[in-house]
């Protein structure tokens, strides 16, 4: 039986992501302590053991912003996710390595490419993963163990966490998305475990953004939505 | 082996094609540069004082090189001021604005440059020095950068220049939290890029690659000279004249964007490598 570890239980996904792979006969654990310190990961790693998925979750967020006066509170949050990161990356990453199977997965966002303006903490530690996880594809992956990252929309509940008056980083799915769909669980699910599987062999480095084409949205263009069409 | 930090010509005047006039670009305002000492950042410091601007230069405890450039300066007609501190504690931020105020009484321009490489593998790195990298590569440009807002905004016309690097964007392989530290510059450019404009600020980041520098690198000199020649070969391999840039390479652009020339660049990322990473 696969076993996946979580690296971070806050991510609003995971809960529902965890009953879905129990579901498909995967073991799963989920971590809710501090992994930022060497003591913390280890840990973790003799209560779980070493995985053959780690997800790398870390779901520290602020609502400071940078026109503010908190810089601390966006430096703690940031740091909480580059740290946790670093820690499994290595701890467990290193124990994988030594029982010869398994890849890395970085659970993250596409505020890891576009700002959000209500919670840089959050966006400002996943652009430094995405290059982490760059890194960590070449270093580990001459090894065997390879590292991708997952792009999420943000999901209904996590619209109060990233609204902000100054640029659109929750959306209108009605104009903004062309499959009309938010982003769930299960979306993620498939990405998992694409990266889990044989086919994935190749994917090392690389990143799923699942946004339903939300990123490309631009000039307030209202589209058509119906399937005919008058051809020239 | 010296550098020639007059290489290149400068961005110094700019003409008012409406009544004929030259100026200075950037007469009469002020800047921080952190880091501005040497390398890439002596480079900028150099720029922005033909330009006509009065430069901070933030060094570490030693500030012999960020004295050693302000003397520089000043022998060519230009103001420049020399600060030591420690950019990896939260406090140094507030202290280095401070200081900006007190001796200049302004702030426009605000150049994150400083920057701490210690080139090793993931499985190399201890917390502390993995922390002490995020602290000072990155967390010192955040922390300066909000700092810096109230009085860039009493400016109104703020620039926030962030020295990245292309490894923000392509794999160092010499250095992952070097990397790490990078990606996370590419995203605070653009969160400050979208929090900025209401107040009359851009933010954008240049990303140097394959520059000269003369101080002593965290390579040994084997490996450096090692690094340079596979450069080369790699070059003559795929007929592509590589050169490495200069630090006015960098402080050309530098000047261009903290100029009213370049107020309409916000947000971006302009790699200054030569093309390197397209190899």
């Amino acid at each position: 039986m696969k076993k996946i570890l979580f690296t971070d239980g806050k991510h609003p996904l995971v809960g529902e992501l965890a009953k879905l792979l129990e579901a498909k006969g995967y073991e799963v654990f989920v971590n809710n302590s501090d992994i930022t310190t060497k003591e913390g990961v280890r840990a973790l790693l003799a209560k779980a053991g070493a995985p053959d998925a780690l997800v790398i979750s870390g779901y520290a967020t602020s609502r400071a912003t940078l026109d503010g006066d908190d810089a601390e509170a966006i430096v703690s949050a940031a740091e909480e996710n580059i740290l946790s990161a670093f820690q499994a990356a290595k701890h467990i990453g290193t124990k994988m390595l030594e029982e010869g199977r398994g890849t890395i997965i970085f659970l993250s966002s596409i505020f890891a490419d576009k700002p959000t303006g209500g919670n840089p903490a959050y966006a400002i530690s996943q652009g430094a993963l995405q290059m982490f996880m760059r890194e960590l594809a070449m270093y580990y992956g001459n090894m065997g163990l390879r590292a991708n990252m997952i792009k999420l929309a943000p999901i209904a509940a996590e619209d109060p966490v990233f609204e902000s008056d100054v640029v659109s980083a929750t959306y209108d799915i009605e104009t903004k998305v062309p499959t009309h769909l938010r982003v769930d669980a299960e979306d993620a699910l498939g990405a998992i475990l694409y990266f889990l599987g044989d086919y994935a062999k190749n994917a090392n480095g690389t990143d799923i953004k699942l946004d339903g084409g939300l990123l490309y949205f631009y000039h307030d263009r209202v589209y058509p939505r119906t399937k005919e069409v008058d051809l020239l | 082996m010296s550098i020639d930090y007059l290489e290149r010509p400068a961005l110094v005047l700019g003409t008012d094609l409406k009544t004929g006039e030259h100026t200075r670009l950037l007469e009469g305002l002020v800047a921080i540069v952190t880091g501005g000492g040497k390398g890439v950042g002596k480079g900028i410091s150099i720029r922005l004082a033909e330009a006509g601007a009065k430069v901070v230069i933030v060094g570490n405890a030693n500030m012999t090189m960020a004295e050693e450039t302000c003397l520089f300066i000043r022998s060519r007609g230009g103001e420049a001021v020399p600060l030591g501190c420690d950019l990896a504690k939260p406090e140094s931020a507030q202290k280095v604005v401070d200081f900006t105020l007190e001796k200049f009484g302004r702030l426009d321009i605000l150049v994150n440059n400083a920057a701490y490489q210690p080139n090793r593998d993931i499985v190399e790195y201890s917390t502390e020095l993995f922390k002490k990298v995020m602290d000072i590569n990155l967390m010192s440009f955040l922390r300066l950068s909000m700092c810096a807002m109230p009085h860039l905004k009493e400016s109104g016309r703020g620039r926030i220049i962030n020295i990245s690097s292309v490894h923000g964007k392509k794999v160092a392989s010499f250095d992952i939290a070097y990397a790490t530290s990078k990606g996370g510059v590419t995203m605070l450019t653009r969160e400050l890029a979208v929090i900025g404009p209401q107040y009359g600020i851009t933010c954008n980041a240049i990303l140097p690659g394959g520059i000269e520098i003369e101080f002593k690198t965290s390579m040994e000199k084997g490996d450096l000279k090692e690094f340079k020649s596979i450069r080369v070969e790699r070059s003559r391999k795929f007929k592509f004249r590589y050169k490495m840039g200069f630090p006015s390479d960098v402080g050309n652009m530098v000047v261009f964007l903290a100029s009213e020339q370049g107020k309409h660049y916000n947000g971006t990322q302009i790699r200054a490598d030569g093309g390197m990473i397209l190899f």
